[in-house]
């Protein structure tokens, strides 16, 4: 019985001071500096902030907008 | 081209120099590349289980309001069948799929290809050795009864070393990142692949190694079990939703200082929530006390995901029509809130005492393992497989069928289990109502779970049949190019044909 309350304490400890040292590492480090840098990090020059890169199929309104297209061509 | 794309890319920073394109898209492909065999690894081997736990879960929800119902053979009796449901979704379905998403992830926002992925495979062997050891034990009869770790001791040394084995190659892929930012996701993967190991080996050792019993059990348990949740699947859910919502639309996360906070404050408050789950329990008073105000405390971290998630969208949201990422994971994050609220509310003592041992939790545990994180990872998986195998999936509406059918599915489900749960406990808690009406009450919403159980299973099959025509290179090569390809700098080639 001890020896599981012991167990979990120095988990919880451990975890807790695990935590403490890298948010000490991370302040350090400056990755708490430049915020907006921070959250631009994952676009680059081929796959900038602007361009979704998710889509998949078209959507009602382009579709519809190309069968209008499609039919003034034709006319 | 829409209008709705067209006011995305009107704020682009400008068309940028094509070497630095170039190099760019070639070092893409070169991470994809280099995660091909161990993602696929993962993911296919999740996509399996996923297909083994749902036909797990509808015996054991079946069972439940027709007990008559393959009640011969004693591997598919109740107690039986519906551990080896839980630990098929838990271990077999979402920790590989999750492991496949981090795995990606780490490579990306690392900014380099995959290093000493020879550690990768092996884990996944033994991962799968051990899932196929620990759930025929549980089939055999050799379950430990202990809710989340019912896995016979000799089996769970096997999974112990394979997270062990991906832990060890995380740490090195951080070592040998590229200089630059750590985005949040990589804060997120890096705790919970440090956190979770750490969890099952403590949790396993003194399960297994001190034979401890009563109250130690329970308490071993719950700490183990809720942070399972919040400490492995939440982390990775997170991580996923704070790469893929700023990144399918194009737009930087609302507030970066959020998301640290968001981090931070899970980090500190979570570990402690546990022994609410033992509320009423004969339970040193001090432990569910502190673990009640931790739950309390949760509210910062999710309240701030919520703000964050729902401000980078806004304005956005057309584009869930054409992403299937997005709305997975948009769906996904929307479920981490109410989940995650009503988590909250459920450490309150007088509403426990309503919900308390009745499927009230089972419908918030299906809220939370399902609707938030296998949601977030069906997204990613709808992300990251096109450009693992070079080709972009085959059909449209199998995605929407998938899509349409897990999200109505799990609604139901989730809704059936909260009725079902606040009536049985309110027939349980009034002593002059004679105990079986407290389980007669619940039958038309058992039933009503095995239905949406169904749909669920249905849509399973779709994305596994897809999933395989992937793998198969039976995916769409035609049409413009999607974005793993060179020619990728108009934004034209951003919409699909």
């Amino acid at each position: 019985m001890i020896s599981v309350y012991l167990l979990i304490g120095i988990s919880v400890i451990v975890m807790g001071a695990s935590a403490l040292i890298a948010l000490a590492w991370a302040a350090k480090d400056g990755q708490f500096k430049n915020y907006r840098k921070g959250a631009n990090s994952i676009f680059d020059e081929e796959e900038p902030i602007g361009k979704p890169t998710g889509p998949l199929w078209k959507s009602r309104a382009e579709k519809k907008q190309e069968r209008q297209q499609l039919a003034a061509d034709k006319k | 081209m829409s209008t709705a794309v067209d006011t995305i890319t009107a704020t682009s920073p400008g068309v940028p120099d094509h070497q630095e394109n170039a190099a760019a898209v070639a070092l893409r492909i070169e991470i994809d590349r280099s995660c091909k065999l161990p993602v696929l690894l993962f993911f296919g081997a999740s996509v399996f289980w996923l297909l083994m736990g749902s036909v797990f879960g509808f015996l054991a929800s079946w069972k439940l309001h027709n007990p008559g119902f393959l009640a011969d053979l004693s591997f598919l009796s109740f107690g039986v069948i519906r551990t080896a449901h839980l630990n098929s979704v838990a271990y077999g379905w979402a920790s590989p799929a999750a492991i496949g998403v981090a795995i990606w992830l780490m490579a990306r926002l690392s900014r380099v290809p995959l290093r000493n992925s020879a550690i990768l495979i092996v884990a996944a062997i033994f991962w799968n050795i051990g899932l196929i050891v620990g759930i025929g034990g549980i089939l055999s009869g050799d379950s430990m009864s202990i809710e989340w770790m019912e896995m016979p001791g000799y089996a769970t040394p096997l999974l112990f070393i394979s997270f062990a084995l991906i832990s060890i190659w995380a740490v090195i892929m951080f070592r040998y990142r590229r200089p630059g930012h750590v985005y949040v996701s990589q804060w997120y993967i890096l705790a919970a692949l440090f956190w979770f190991p750490w969890l099952y080996g403590t949790a396993n050792i003194i399960m297994h190694g001190l034979e401890v019993s009563g109250v130690s059990i329970a308490a071993t348990n719950w700490w183990y079990g809720h942070n399972v949740l919040g400490l492995w699947f939440t982390p990775i859910g997170l991580a996923a939703a704070y790469y893929f919502i700023p990144k399918v639309i194009g737009r930087p996360v609302h507030s970066y200082y959020l998301s640290a906070i968001g981090f931070w404050t899970l980090a500190l408050f979570y570990s402690w929530n546990g022994m609410h789950h033992l509320i009423g329990g004969p339970f040193p008073a001090w432990l569910i006390t502190a673990s009640v105000v931790a739950s309390f405390m949760m509210i910062i971290p999710v309240v701030v995901t919520a703000i964050n998630h729902h401000m980078t969208m806004k304005g956005y949201f057309h584009l869930l029509e054409v992403s299937p990422t997005l709305r997975f994971v948009v769906f996904g994050a929307m479920a981490y809130t109410v989940v995650s609220m009503q988590g909250v509310s459920m450490a309150v003592r007088s509403l426990n005492q309503l919900t308390h041992f009745t499927h009230y939790t089972i419908g918030h545990s299906h809220l939370g393992l399902y609707a938030f994180f296998t949601m977030i990872m069906f997204g990613s998986m709808y992300y990251i497989v096109p450009r693992l195998v070079g080709s972009e999936w085959k059909s449209a509406s199998m995605i929407k069928w998938h899509f349409w059918l897990s999200a109505y599915g799990i609604l139901t489900m989730v809704g059936a289990l909260t009725v079902a749960g606040l009536a049985q406990g309110g027939v349980l808690n009034d002593p002059e109502i004679p105990f079986m009406k407290s389980v007669e009450i619940t039958l038309p919403w058992l039933f009503s779970r095995s239905i949406a159980g169904i749909v669920l299973t249905i849509a399973h099959v779709i994305f596994a049949v897809h999933f395989t025509m992937m793998l198969l290179g039976m995916g769409r090569k035609d049409g413009i190019p999607t974005y793993f390809t060179q020619d990728n700098t108009t934004p034209e080639a951003s919409v699909r044909p």
